[in-house]
């Protein structure tokens, strides 16, 4: 405990300093209240952390509106995410559901509550069912690497989730939805507007569900029933130059599940964050800001047979970060920006060779925006990340936009990602208990290694322990990105955006010793070096308000390169099944990484009728892409058992009774498209309803 | 266990090489191309449900000279239990039940297919010692791999060509097709019985000849 007072003390100490200075500047000078202006352009502040308009943000970004999630009557962040041209949601088989963007997996894609990142992965993936949305003014998305302002596991983009702010005094939001496998959702907002100008709103969410079985042959559930709760509150206030907000977030999720017919599990997920932010206009083009953040996860395992307690597992996760920011503006829309960050998590977890991992890290990050023109701007940023278990990293962005016609703009960036070894990979001490074969962290082979030998347990060392006095390298990117724009009307807007991401020492395990027990002995080593390259492209219609017409597809490729040299050399082989004889594999037949689909493509129409009544439907087509290798060689290729393409089709009917209530019917995965062995978070045709008041 | 053995015809060029050369006394014997199906290879202890057991249970040996297994303790080339596999040359591991080397059998791991892997590269050769196996064990150090998570599935790894020397100084090359009974094109760990493995073969009969 007293370590944890220590890191608050020296992280409160930004904050502090920040509030004090604000406070007095505050009382001290009196400038007339900031001008509002209130414009219909599309604002986005996650490309640049600082407010920016979307049309001219030279980065690949998305933004996600409230209509828009109130439309498709989605209950968790994935649904909505899932529908989003680039953005592919992927089961985990923890049962946890990640994100992949531009062909990157969950663990490069930073996740954001209001700027400030989400916590707990497990093992990487980054579950998004824990996220409620009833209480969200949009979602902002950035493709491409932004570890230049945000650092680590910025690699493959960003999801910001911007949390509402309550226009009205006591508005009242009641939403419940009831849809099949007796899946409950309540929605409940209200919030209080002080005539000085406080804001206070609250928002709870219950979520709980039945689960289903796409498998009835095993006598087990796909998803065993489940229930959570989310709670946030978030209060704000601002005056003269001062402006001040705070947030806390709380979670709690349970789960009863069966391992098999004599054992059973308990799961407990609890979360909590809290999150204050300081903002001071020190002068018209001078504003500081300050953040300081903790964040708590908790997760535990129980499995128990017939009441007697066989495993325990637990995973408790700590994280202060603080942030200060001083932004100048120049000229009309220039602005500099410059930070200042602190960052401290810990962990403790079963499995690990240590009880309680700790690490601290500083950063430092400056950026300009400028603008040449009118018609031309560009940003140029940078971030140093320095770290004390492993190389410090400096993240390099430059991105440029210009207007080539008058409706053409293009856009184009640069810029270098980077994620740090997690924990599991330097501190990890895991033996399976049924096979018998050991997983060990980077930075503690040495250690058990020696155990282990004095316990004779090794048979043979395949690699020389000295290798593991280096240090394990964080994985680097460099992403590129070349966007066309063609926007000719308010009608018609065309996007398309080419990606490549290169990404150096990835982290894979390879065996480094034999056990005596016949089994191998894993660790962790900078190994791979891939390649993810495509583009993304979306035509979206509105001939008017009331029709609206999306279509969106995206081409990738992901490659491991040294496979590529290999199947190019001739040195790698294949087989037609895994009874058959082996022959030389040709190019051609390389599949590419595991989950990656070549080509995914989404449709969807918003219609506006007569009397209130909206319909939608939405569809989104994932071509075939592979989970595991099935012949042997460790990599996909075309002869390996693929998962098939598939269609999720979701179609959705709104009413507007009178002004508070709506009622909403819906049905997803209309084509009710299973495949239970492969896509366990696909569960059958859900029918539901939805009632929403808002008062 | 079941043999189909077929043999072939002599290599044209040998025919050829012998014709011409002088003395065509030495008539080369048939290079044997066969294969072997569902040979059990039980193993006690180790893996499968619970903490791990030292492995015990002794080694289904096979003889190449005679393409069928046998009890012999002197008469074996190489010997399987589980995924390990042993040759009768150099000296034990020490495991429990392992049976001692009588001959100078030796191994390695060619890369190639069957056909490709035609010549013996004898300074690859090794024995079993005490520091591990000819044949390395474990998964993708040998000729497995183990996929693990979700489908726990022991696939002989393509490209994986075993090159003996047999005890009494022949050769022999050896393609691992599979580690389940009858050998189903889609194992399942489920259902599918493993430690029964289906190869393909080729022995050269002819002493002191290294090629295929």
């Amino acid at each position: 405990m007293s370590l944890i007072k220590h890191y608050i003390k020296i992280s409160s100490r930004l904050f502090l300093i920040t509030f004090i200075l604000s406070s007095y500047l505050s009382s001290a000078q009196v400038v007339n209240d900031s001008i509002s202006t209130k414009s219909l352009e599309e604002v986005i502040v996650t490309g640049t952390k600082t407010k920016r308009q979307l049309s001219s943000l030279p980065l690949p970004a998305k933004l996600i509106s409230k209509n828009e999630i109130d439309e498709i009557n989605s209950s968790r962040l994935k649904d909505v995410l899932d529908e989003q041209t680039g953005i592919i949601i992927v089961p985990d088989f923890g049962g946890g559901e990640g994100i992949q963007i531009q062909g990157l997996d969950s663990e490069y894609i930073l996740i954001l509550i209001d700027g400030l990142p989400l916590i707990g992965r497990q093992s990487g993936t980054l579950d998004l069912n824990r996220i409620a949305i009833g209480n969200i003014e949009q979602i902002e998305v950035i493709n491409g690497s932004s570890s230049s302002l945000y650092g680590s596991e910025a690699l493959g983009g960003v999801v910001n989730i911007i949390s509402s702010e309550i226009k009205d005094s006591l508005p009242l939001n009641i939403d419940y939805k009831l849809a099949s496998y007796n899946t409950n959702d309540i929605n409940f907002s209200t919030g209080l507007i002080t005539k000085d100008g406080k804001k206070f709103n609250i928002f709870v969410n219950s979520y709980s569900t039945d689960g289903y079985d796409l498998d009835k042959t095993d006598n087990l559930n796909t998803v065993d029933p489940y229930n959570n709760y989310t709670g946030f509150i978030k209060y704000s206030f601002s005056k003269n130059n001062f402006s001040f907000f705070s947030s806390a977030r709380i979670f709690d999720e349970k789960q009863s599940f069966k391992v098999n017919e004599n054992l059973f599990g308990d799961n407990n997920t609890s979360e909590w964050s809290s999150n204050s932010k300081l903002g001071l206009k020190i002068t018209d083009n001078f504003n500081i800001e300050s953040d300081i953040y903790f964040t708590s996860y908790n997760a535990e395992e129980d499995i128990s047979s017939g009441g007697i307690e066989e495993e325990e597992s637990y995973f408790d996760q700590f994280l202060i970060k603080s942030e200060v920011r001083g932004i100048v503006d120049f000229g009309i829309q220039n602005k500099f920006i410059l930070g200042l960050g602190y960052l401290d998590e810990s962990l403790s977890r079963n499995n690990f060779y240590k009880n309680n991992i700790t690490q601290s890290s500083v950063n430092i990050f400056a950026q300009f925006e400028g603008f040449t023109d009118k018609n031309s701007n560009y940003i140029i940023g940078a971030r140093y990340d320095n770290y004390n278990n492993y190389k410090s990293q400096i993240s390099p962005r430059i991105a440029f936009r210009t207007k080539i016609f008058k409706d053409v703009s293009l856009k184009s960036s640069i810029g270098k990602g980077f994620k740090a070894p997690d924990f599991r990979q330097l501190f990890f001490n895991f033996t399976n208990s049924t096979v018998g074969y050991s997983v060990v962290g980077h930075n503690v082979v040495i250690d058990v290694i020696s155990k282990l030998t004095e316990n004779n347990q090794i048979a043979n060392l395949i690699v020389p322990l000295n290798e593991f006095n280096q240090k394990l390298k964080p994985e680097t990117s460099l992403s590129l990105n070349l966007g066309l724009n063609y926007n000719p009307s308010n009608q018609l807007k065309i996007e398309i955006n080419l990606f490549r991401n290169d990404i150096n020492d990835l982290i894979d395990y390879r065996v480094i010793a034999n056990k005596i027990n016949g089994q191998n002995l894993f660790s962790y080593f900078n190994l791979n070096k891939v390649y993810t390259q495509g583009f993304e492209s979306t035509f979206n219609y509105r001939p008017n308000e009331k029709l609206n017409f999306i279509i969106g597809y995206q081409y990738l490729e992901a490659k491991d390169k040294d496979i590529v040299t290999s199947i190019n050399n001739g040195e790698v082989f294949a087989r037609k099944s895994s009874n058959s004889p082996s022959f030389v594999l040709q190019p051609k037949d390389y599949f590419g990484l595991y989950n990656r689909s070549k080509h995914t493509f989404n449709l969807k129409i918003f219609l506006e009728a007569k009397n209130d009544l909206k319909f939608n439907l939405r569809s989104k087509y994932r071509s075939k892409y592979g989970l595991f290798d099935s012949n042997g060689n460790d990599f996909l290729d075309n002869y390996d058992d693929l998962v098939k393409g598939y269609i999720d089709l979701d179609i959705a009917a709104s009413k507007k009774i009178n002004r508070s209530i709506t009622i909403n019917f819906g049905i997803d995965n209309l084509l009710d498209y299973t495949d239970p062995s492969n896509i366990s978070n696909l569960p059958g045709r859900i029918l539901y309803g939805r009632f929403n008041l808002k008062l | 266990m079941k043999t189909t053995t077929t043999y072939k015809l002599l290599i044209l060029m040998m025919i050829f090489s012998s014709c011409t050369k002088e003395d065509d006394s030495i008539t080369l014997l048939d290079v044997v191309s066969n294969q072997v199906i569902n040979l059990h290879a039980p193993q006690q202890g180790g893996s499968g449900g619970g903490p791990p057991t030292p492995i015990s249970g002794e080694f289904t040996k096979f003889d190449f000279s005679t393409g069928s297994i046998t009890i012999s303790d002197t008469d074996w080339d190489i010997g399987f239990r589980g995924t390990t596999i042993i040759v009768n040359g150099g000296v034990s591991l020490g495991t429990t039940d392992e049976p001692s080397r009588t001959g100078d059998a030796a191994g390695y791991v060619a890369s190639g297919t069957l056909s490709s892997v035609s010549q013996v590269d004898t300074t690859l050769l090794s024995q079993d010692s005490s520091n591990g196996y000819a044949i390395a064990s474990g998964s993708g150090n040998g000729w497995y791999t183990y996929s693990g998570p979700p489908t726990f599935l022991i696939t002989p790894t393509p490209g994986k060509i075993l090159v003996f020397r047999t005890a009494d100084g022949k050769y022999a090359k050896v393609e691992i097709l599979s580690y389940y009974k009858d050998s189903p094109p889609t194992p399942d760990y489920r259902f599918s019985q493993g430690r029964y493995y289906t190869f393909n073969y080729i022995y050269q009969p002819n002493e002191g000849v290294t090629s295929f």
